[in-house]
């Protein structure tokens, strides 16, 4: 494969886990709570997906079983952002590090040296579209999870654009009383939204493990979780754009592995090439500027039924 | 915001909840061991001499990372057992305040030897030696530049010739690989690192002058992925035989390794054939962990070094290599010979490996010939 | 159990109908649940609660060395605490105080390095001004952005701290090399604060916190800008149509942020780590976004969050000597400690979060 390829391979394999996280969040912030908690939750579910294959030697199981540590934190978190009011960022940031925290102790614990490592999950190749020229091995040779990171994109903008719930959640985002003046449970609605974005982003984490890092250590997140966060914005809180996003972040980390081929990259400090995602994330900023979160996103919603004697 | 009595109930409904759930996650920690003894403690081990000396080992990584924090974590362990001392590790441990803390905490209970595995803290393990002059602070690498000129006197530094083993490994990537090149992964910069990197592609240049290393800076010792991502960017340009110098990233290198049949690995710091046992042709510096039970043992007897370098010929034989033997069997008897020579070659001192002094910088390895340092390229 | 929130019934004591009374006494009452829960983690991982609770306060102040430790972490999650708390006052959420830190704790490294023969009384102030300036410079871009550009300025501070950190990271390897890792040598003797108290090793920086803290009260409840930056943050559209100044006071606001992180850096390599360490500033600006927020953005409650933060982060490392725990379980009692006054509503924003 030449550079060129090897980049675009590498930083699609790269971009997988921040689409997973950055879908996920983008339902929970298009239905009206802000998850800044994210990192936590990949991590858990990354640990989750190495733990349930070690005993297991499933990577269905494993990846099951991350899905439900998702749903775990979104009940803990629904319970806390949702339920209780309690302010998101500070309760998603806490929430970040104590799951951190978990993950370094429960890893230390209950993954045994010998066996951390977990076979990777088989590299899919497409019938007759991998063996297309140049864009073959780049595109359709990728690990399961990347590409079920694709179809996964259509899905949420089906879900949130084309659906019941989608409709509703939106406005629950933006608006909640035009949900609750229809006879809905605002809460429950967010609650729905949160789950699926902790869902799909423990799915993230265990892409980490089943694909990218193809192992469990505690520092294996290495903040993607904040990384998807601002994927979301730059997206303007569209599943297509994300691919964009992450991509960009997949991308430049690519670039760093191949430096060495690239004349002009050759005498770049690392350091200063890693910053290279960053600064471009700024600047897309700047030409997309007027990014804005959904109208209520952040602020508990309390039913209006509530909301009398106050 | 007015509370009401119905708000009171349920908030301690969903206190209950949310502890439920905490209390759910922390249960698993239990799960695995059904005492509170914490497992990074080695504390509790008897054999050898009764001893109430005590020792912390606090590391970057941890305990199960298949490389530089296990090593130590094995160490304490077997510190623990062939001292008596009590030894505990503590991994996952980062930043400067934390190692501070530690440090301290561990000095106020008591301990007489606090050992610091983690290469930046050098500035740590002179401000916690000046405040503790009872415990003796050890540093995992020399003392080097401005302000460790005089160190304090309860302050020990010790630097195993790590890059002994690289360029050991090197020799042996050199003589295995089929293709002619050879990938080699470096997690940070810093000189001891640096020199592992360099030597080992001075190691496949003495035996393949012709051969082509590869060297990538992930920058990161912590996340596997960069690490796993750089193997396979040099195994797609070719290389079949991988090293690393990552840290807690190294099993990124044995993944890759063990994602493509016919590359092969060689782990540092622990035998890491468990760990990928098709792709581990070999392991570096796995007696690393031989150096807490002797930097111990040397604190109980009262003739603990200020400062001393740890190598080839010493107590400690740091940097030989430790076969994977099912793989390294299917190695040609020509190649082991031709290996054997170039280890004896280190050993005996006929080949003489540069340190941190000399190729202290990336890409150092590049302005140094072979032939300069003893190496007699094969006919 | 009773919690925090039966404290209206208390009310009728007069002295609770004092708003900051009762403030302090649900904050007390919330903190005594909190610790309730965090008891029954501890016991749960087999830990005796009392012990390990009794470890973290001896841990982060039983000793005077270890006092100094905590009061030395606090004055900088002072200081990123109000870098987050006066953005947040204008509705700018600021969440790069780590990288207005870095960029400080890097100016201030320049500045140490580059004079290396001034004497104390002028190098100290230079270094300090050349921390703040780089924290508002950092800091700015960002603010620049937000108000002239309407760039989102969550994820501008947020990618200008992973630049930050990774400037750190090559300053440390690549500009001010110590040959030994990735940290640099010991600023010169005459650029690190002095020490205030020997024993403690508390330097200037805890007394400088103090001030920027009065500095900020002042700000805030006194002057017009302080004035302006409440207005803009409750309406800047309605601010703008009044004729104020909007996007200069939304610079304003982040620059002030910035300064503050940013004369953390400049402390956490002079008056503490006395180098410029890779990792060094070990997520204190992250921890400054919840300091500020548990302070409900206010300068006088800076003081005791931050104190409550620093004594967690500095105990909580002493768990594994005297209670065979984890410090990565450190990080976890944090959490669930302040996640349940979160919960208990002792702890609640005047603000409905960030737009």
């Amino acid at each position: 494969m030449s550079t060129t390829q090897l980049v675009l391979a590498t930083g699609i394999t790269l971009m997988a886990p921040i689409l997973w996280a950055a879908l996920g969040e983008l339902i929970t912030e298009q239905s009206g709570t802000l998850n800044v908690g994210i990192e936590g939750v990949m991590i858990l579910g990354a640990f989750t997906t190495a733990l349930v294959y070690q005993r297991s030697g499933s990577p269905v199981l494993a990846l099951l079983a991350a899905v439900g540590s998702g749903l775990l934190c979104a009940v803990m978190l629904g319970a806390l952002y949702i339920r209780r009011g309690t302010d998101q960022i500070v309760t998603g940031i806490v929430f970040s590090s104590a799951a951190v925290g978990i993950a370094a102790v429960l890893s230390e614990k209950l993954l045994s040296a010998d066996s951390v490592q977990v076979s990777s999950l088989p590299t899919l190749s497409i019938p007759l579209l991998s063996k297309l020229p140049w864009v073959g091995p780049v595109l359709f040779e990728q690990n399961a999870l990347v590409f079920a990171a694709l179809i996964a994109v259509p899905c949420v903008w089906y879900l949130m654009h084309r659906t019941w719930f989608g409709l509703h959640a939106r406005a629950a985002g933006e608006r909640p009383l035009v949900p609750e003046t229809a006879g809905l449970s605002v809460r429950g609605i967010r609650y729905v939204g949160l789950a699926l974005g902790c869902a799909l982003t423990a799915v993230g984490g265990a892409t980490l493990v089943l694909s990218v890092a193809g192992t469990f250590q505690p520092g294996v997140t290495n903040g993607r979780g904040f990384i998807a966060l601002a994927v979301v914005v730059l997206a303007r809180w569209n599943p297509y754009r994300a691919v964009l996003g992450a991509l960009i972040f997949g991308l430049a980390q690519a670039l760093q592995f191949q430096a060495d081929s690239v004349p002009v990259l050759a005498d770049v400090p690392t350091s200063i090439l890693l910053m290279v995602p960053y600064v471009v994330a700024v600047v897309v900023v700047l030409l997309t500027h007027g990014s804005r979160y959904p109208g209520a996103a952040g602020a508990p919603y309390r039913p209006r039924a509530e909301q009398v004697g106050f | 915001m007015s509370t009401t009595g119905d708000g009171r109930r349920r908030s301690l409904a969903i206190l209950v909840l949310v502890a439920a759930c905490l209390l759910a996650l922390a249960l698993g920690a239990c799960g695995g061991s059904d005492s509170n003894d914490d497992s990074t403690s080695a504390a509790g081990t008897t054999g050898g001499a009764k001893t109430d000396y005590k020792v912390a080992v606090l590391s970057v990584g941890n305990k199960t990372d298949g490389s530089y924090g296990q090593s130590l974590a094995e160490g304490s362990a077997g510190a623990a057992t062939k001292t008596g001392a009590k030894v505990d590790f503590v991994g996952n441990l980062n930043t400067p305040d934390q190692y501070v803390s530690q440090g301290t905490s561990f000095a106020q209970a008591g301990y007489n030897m606090v050992l610091i595995g983690h290469g930046a803290m050098g500035p740590v393990v002179v401000q916690l030696a000046k405040k503790f002059p009872d415990t003796t602070f050890c540093h995992t690498l020399l003392p080097f530049g401005r302000g460790m000129e005089n160190p304090p006197r309860n302050t020990c530094f010790f630097f195993a010739r790590g890059e002994l083993g690289a360029f050991r490994a090197g020799a042996l990537a050199g003589l295995i690989s089929r293709s002619g090149v050879v990938g080699a992964n470096q997690a940070l910069v810093f000189p001891a690192l640096n020199a592992q990197i360099n030597d080992f592609a001075l190691g496949v240049k003495c035996v393949n002058p012709r051969a082509d290393v590869l060297t990538t800076i992930t920058n990161n010792d912590a996340d596997p992925s960069p690490t796993k991502t750089a193997s396979e960017a040099q195994i797609a340009k070719g290389a079949d035989v991988l090293f690393g110098a990552t840290g807690t990233a190294m099993a990124g290198v044995f993944q890759a390794a063990n994602d493509h049949p016919g590359t092969l690995a060689i782990g540092q710091y622990v035998d890491a054939a468990p760990s990928a046992p098709r792709a581990v042709v070999a392991s570096t510096i796995v007696n690393y962990q031989d150096v807490v039970p002797y930097l111990v043992q040397q604190g109980i007897d009262g003739r603990l070094p200020q400062q001393q370098v740890l190598g080839s010929g010493l107590p400690i034989r740091i940097g030989y290599l430790k076969f994977n033997d099912p793989v390294y069997a299917q190695v040609s008897a020509d190649q082991k010979a031709a290996y054997d020579k170039i280890d004896a070659a280190v050993e005996s001192d006929a080949i003489k490996v540069p340190g941190p002094d000399r190729v202290g910088n990336p890409g150092d390895w590049r302005n140094v010939d072979v032939s300069t340092i003893g190496c007699k390229p094969a006919a | 159990m009773s919690t925090a929130t039966n404290i209206p019934a208390a009310t009728r004591f007069s002295l609770l109908r004092k708003p900051a009374v009762a403030r302090a006494a649900r904050l007390l009452l919330a903190a005594l649940a909190a610790l309730l829960l965090v008891s029954i983690l501890l016991e749960l991982l087999g830990a005796d609660a009392l012990t390990a609770l009794q470890a973290i306060v001896e841990g982060a102040l039983g000793a005077p060395f270890s006092l100094g430790q905590t009061v030395m972490i606090a004055s900088i999650l002072v200081l990123t605490g109000i870098a987050a708390a006066v953005p947040f006052t204008a509705r700018l959420f600021n969440v790069g105080a780590e990288g207005q830190l870095y960029a400080g704790a890097i100016a201030a490294t320049a500045v140490g390095f580059q004079f290396p023969h001034l004497p104390s009384a002028v190098h100290v102030p230079l270094l300090l001004a050349a921390g703040i300036a780089g924290g508002a410079l950092w800091a700015a871009i960002p603010g620049l952005m937000k108000a002239y550009m309407n760039a989102n300025e969550v994820i501008v501070s947020l990618m200008l701290t992973f630049i930050a950190t990774l400037l750190a990271e090559y300053a440390t390897t690549g500009i001010w090399p110590s040959g030994l890792a990735t940290n640099t040598d010991p600023l010169p003797g005459n650029a690190l604060l002095p020490t205030v108290s020997a024993s403690t090793d508390i330097t200037l920086g805890a007394p400088l916190a103090v001030v920027a803290v009065l500095l900020t009260w002042l700000l805030m409840n006194r002057g017009t800008l302080g004035f302006q930056i409440r207005a803009t943050g409750f309406n800047a559209h309605a601010s703008e149509l009044n004729g104020l100044p909007v996007k200069r006071i939304q610079v304003l606001a982040f620059t002030i942020g910035g300064a503050a992180a940013g004369l953390a850096g400049a402390i956490l390599v002079a008056g503490i780590q006395d180098s410029l360490i890779a990792g060094g500033a070990a997520g204190f600006g992250f921890l400054g976004i919840a300091v500020a927020l548990v302070a409900r953005l206010s300068a006088t409650w800076m003081i005791p969050s931050a104190f409550l933060f620093a004594v967690l982060q500095v105990g909580s490392n002493s768990l594994q000597v005297k209670a065979g725990i984890s410090p990565s379980m450190g990080a976890v009692i944090v959490g669930v400690f302040v996640i349940a006054l979160l919960a208990l509503g002792a702890i609640r924003l005047g603000t409905d979060g960030a737009k």
